[in-house]
């Protein structure tokens, strides 16, 4: 049944709540909640989205680390890496035309500068924040750590560069480039003020410490001639804290044995959850600014095309092979095979077979289907064999020019057979950013630099006899007079091939271009003395209404 | 613009005709007099242009010296040096078209001739220019992509270069514009109404039998690809073709 009501009772009604709402907005002020109006200061203002600043300050990390951008500007383009058949970048692996329009460079150069906005934004607003002071101390310290951090890669990559210390705030049409002394005060200020309030642990895995502080500082200290402080940091992180080296090279690797690796050897890490979620892949949702692969993607990128070969198929065991990056010949003759681990703790030279479908008559599931080693395979050696051999003159020419770019002896630090399928792009793995190791040879590289070629022996000898096979320590011992700085950096490469430093540090010694010449002939074509800095990215350089102040690094279009 | 052209007791025949002139031009800039190359806007220019280096050819043999002074070899792209420099920078990428046409036009037609009808429909845009990811040239990798006409000592070519496993070919971009000025037959209908006279015989008021075609045909410079689909791989452009019958009872 339809009820009507008359209608002046409506209109009473009405009144009233006219009445009412005018009663009411007279004495309260409207509690205006909008959950989709959250805005930067309302939500840094309180402890908990503070933390969430600090997290995203870290994140930027792994833009860098383990990731095939991240490679191409601190791995490739050195003696050690040639580009492999799929390599996705010639410009930064080969320096064949790299420019400003390069996409990885100008990926980089956007989420460095993004990571060191977020920084400044914590720095600038963290009073503001409400934490409890000793929170504050520390959230603090690992954005200057991280400011400090990313500006390290800025002035490495690019030298001068622009350096804001606050926050963004409005649009900026203009740029100016700030020296390169004045980055590395910069860096230096911020990294001393983390080591001051910076704890010695943290239960929360993956965050700046003290020693990471440290570590840092002594990488900076080292590069920028600091001897005697780089010596003296560096003998901090080694004599001060747990750390240790782990007994077996090999066994910094395996997936199951990271966590005893990052407790016992590893300084700083970026890390990489396990819940592929909480990663950074991209996702029209959960992450809509993430990167097209997300996770760690060293697993793909140094693998060599074995899927196809007979006896073979594509397994989570063996990976997902994107072939974009292979070892120079160079660094396939840089290891004492009978004395040092870290040849075959470092690469795959054999597969078993796990494909009846293909395989030749005889090879059963696990027998031998492929080698491929940095040795000489006679014919008549191969004649015997039922497996197929790639020996080093396959793989290169005797000048070192690379003549298979697909089958290779393949670094295989980072594979991950933990992966839920075959395919699978994201990876767990943490990546290790400073290792124990590197301390020692900083140490070496200090004494030599001071003059005490003999300490700089001691030091180095502590890395390589951990390396050494069984029984074989005293082999791998080495005396004064064999220590040169490029001894050292041939240590770094047999210490940490791979591990995204080789540019900054063949840079940092002066012998980017002079090793490139010698020891990687298919970039040695391209290299010239101004590729010790990447080019500026063209549309940052398009974007300024100054471009007559804020040019192109030199050498580049 | 509607036409009668023809009106005779069997033959009939009527048109329309639209035409569209494009003209547009930034005037000012927030910049003040500077252009905006981030977002590519330049003052005197269509909103929507192509900001690039300038493509002339590709280098040929006979031309090895001259392309050293560039850096380039036979069988690279060759780019006009804009500022006569002597060498090829970024101040020698100029706006190399846009992407707003001159103009367009249509040309609707209608003929009937006793118990035919035919309908067609001509549409124009001409005078912008495209983007076409399609001829985008991957020289480094496997990955497969339209058969071009690309550069060997033997095929001197000026519309592809040499392809390059090594990769790092420079200015691949300049390759993918192209004059996007398209003809089509935007649609195409023939009818048949049956006579009368048979109509009583199936006791029916009207029968119309009738073939009809959309986009079926299009005349460019784009060799297996629409221009009208504005550079994009995705998003196909479709044709359709129709037989239909019109019954009334």
């Amino acid at each position: 049944m339809k009820t009507s009501y008359p209608k002046k009772y409506i209109v009473g009604a009405f009144g009233v709540a006219v009445m009412a709402l005018a009663t009411v907005s007279c004495n309260k002020t409207l509690q205006e909640y909008n959950p989709g109006g959250l805005t930067a200061e309302a939500v840094y203002s309180t402890p908990e989205g503070f933390e969430t600043l600090v997290n995203a300050a870290y994140s930027y990390q792994r833009w860098w680390y383990g990731k095939e951008e991240g490679y191409c500007l601190s791995e490739m383009g050195t003696d050690i890496w040639d580009a492999g058949q799929a390599a996705p970048d010639p410009g930064l692996t080969d320096y064949k035309n790299l420019q400003g329009a390069d996409s990885y460079v100008e990926g980089l150069w956007e989420h460095l500068y993004a990571a060191v906005n977020v920084c400044n934004y914590g720095i600038q607003h963290i009073d503001a924040a409400g934490m409890d002071a000793d929170t504050k101390k520390i959230r603090n310290a690992e954005l200057h750590f991280l400011r400090a951090f990313y500006y390290w890669h800025i002035v490495e990559t690019w030298g001068a560069a622009p350096m804001p210390t606050e926050a963004t705030d409005g649009i900026q049409t203009t740029a100016t480039k700030t020296s390169v002394d004045d980055i590395y005060t910069q860096i230096f200020a911020d990294l001393k003020a983390a080591v001051v309030d910076l704890p010695s642990t943290t239960t929360d895995y993956g965050r700046a410490t003290k020693p990471a502080a440290q570590a840092f500082l002594a990488r900076m200290d080292i590069t920028r001639g600091n001897y005697q402080d780089a010596l003296d940091l560096a003998n901090t992180v080694i004599n001060d804290y747990n750390f240790k080296l782990v007994t077996n090279y090999a066994d910094l690797w395996p997936m199951d044995k990271q966590d005893a690796a990052e407790s016992n050897e590893v300084i700083y890490a970026v890390n990489y959850s396990t819940d592929l979620t909480l990663n950074d892949r991209q996702d029209d949702i959960l992450f809509p600014d993430g990167h097209s692969r997300g996770g760690n993607n060293g697993h793909l990128d140094f693998l060599m095309k074995y899927d196809d070969l007979p006896g073979l198929q594509r397994s989570i065991e063996y990976g997902r092979p994107f072939v974009r990056f292979m070892p120079t010949k160079f660094l396939m003759n840089l290891y004492d095979l009978n004395n040092d681990s870290r040849f075959t703790g470092s690469f795959q030279t054999a597969w078993l077979c796990n494909n009846l479908a293909s395989a030749p008559s005889g090879m059963g599931i696990g027998d031998t289907a492929v080698v491929v080693t940095n040795q000489v395979v006679s014919a008549g050696e191969r004649a015997q064999k039922n497996y197929r051999i790639y020996d080093i003159n396959d793989t290169y020419k005797s000048d070192g020019l690379v003549s298979d770019n697909l089958h290779f002896v393949q670094l295989s630090k980072f594979m991950d057979p933990t992966r839920s399928s075959v395919n699978e792009q994201v990876s767990a793995r943490d990546v290790f950013v400073i290792r124990l190791p590197e301390m020692y040879l900083i140490a070496a590289e200090a004494e030599l630099k001071l003059g005490n070629a003999q300490k700089a022996a001691d030091y180095i000898n502590v890395v390589r006899e951990r390396a050494a096979l069984p029984g074989k320590k005293a082999a791998m011992d080495i005396a004064a007079s064999d220590v040169t700085i490029d001894f050292i950096l041939d240590e770094y490469a047999r210490e940490f091939a791979g591990e995204q430093m080789r540019w900054f540090l063949l840079k940092r010694e002066g012998k980017l271009v002079s090793r490139v010449k010698a020891d990687n002939p298919n970039a040695a074509v391209n290299i010239q003395s101004y590729h010790t800095l990447r080019p500026i990215p063209q549309s940052q350089l398009d974007a300024v209404t100054n471009p007559d102040d804020f040019k192109q690094n030199e050498g580049y279009q | 613009m509607n036409t009668r052209n023809i009106e005779s007791a069997n033959f009939k025949w009527s048109s329309a005709i639209t035409f569209t002139h494009n003209k547009e031009s930034i005037e000012q800039l927030a910049t003040g007099g500077q252009d905006d190359i981030a977002d590519g806007w330049f003052i005197g220019y269509p909103v929507s242009v192509f900001f690039d280096y300038q493509k002339i050819g590709i280098w040929q043999t006979d031309e090895a010296d001259q392309a050293a002074k560039y850096g380039e070899v036979p069988g690279e792209i060759k780019i006009k040096d804009q500022d006569g420099d002597g060498k090829i920078t970024t101040s020698d990428r100029v706006v190399v078209g846009t992407a707003a046409p001159k103009w367009s036009g249509g040309f609707s037609n209608t003929f009937t001739y006793k118990g035919f009808d035919l309908n067609f429909y001509l549409f124009a845009r001409v005078g912008q220019m495209i983007n076409a990811n399609y001829l985008r040239f991957k020289s480094g990798t496997t990955e497969n992509q339209a058969l071009h006409d690309y550069w060997t000592p033997e095929n001197s070519t000026n519309a592809f270069p040499r392809p390059n496993a090594a990769g790092g070919v420079q200015y691949l971009s300049t390759l993918q514009y192209v004059s996007g000025s398209f003809l089509k037959l935007r649609n195409v209908t023939l009818g048949y109404t049956l006579p009368e006279a048979l109509m009583s015989r199936f006791k029916m008021s009207s029968i119309r039998l009738y073939v009809s075609a959309v986009n079926p045909l299009t005349l460019s410079h784009t060799k297996d690809y629409d221009p009208e689909r504005g550079g994009s791989e995705n998003f196909p452009m479709t044709k359709s073709f129709l037989i239909g019958a019109n019954i009334d009872l």
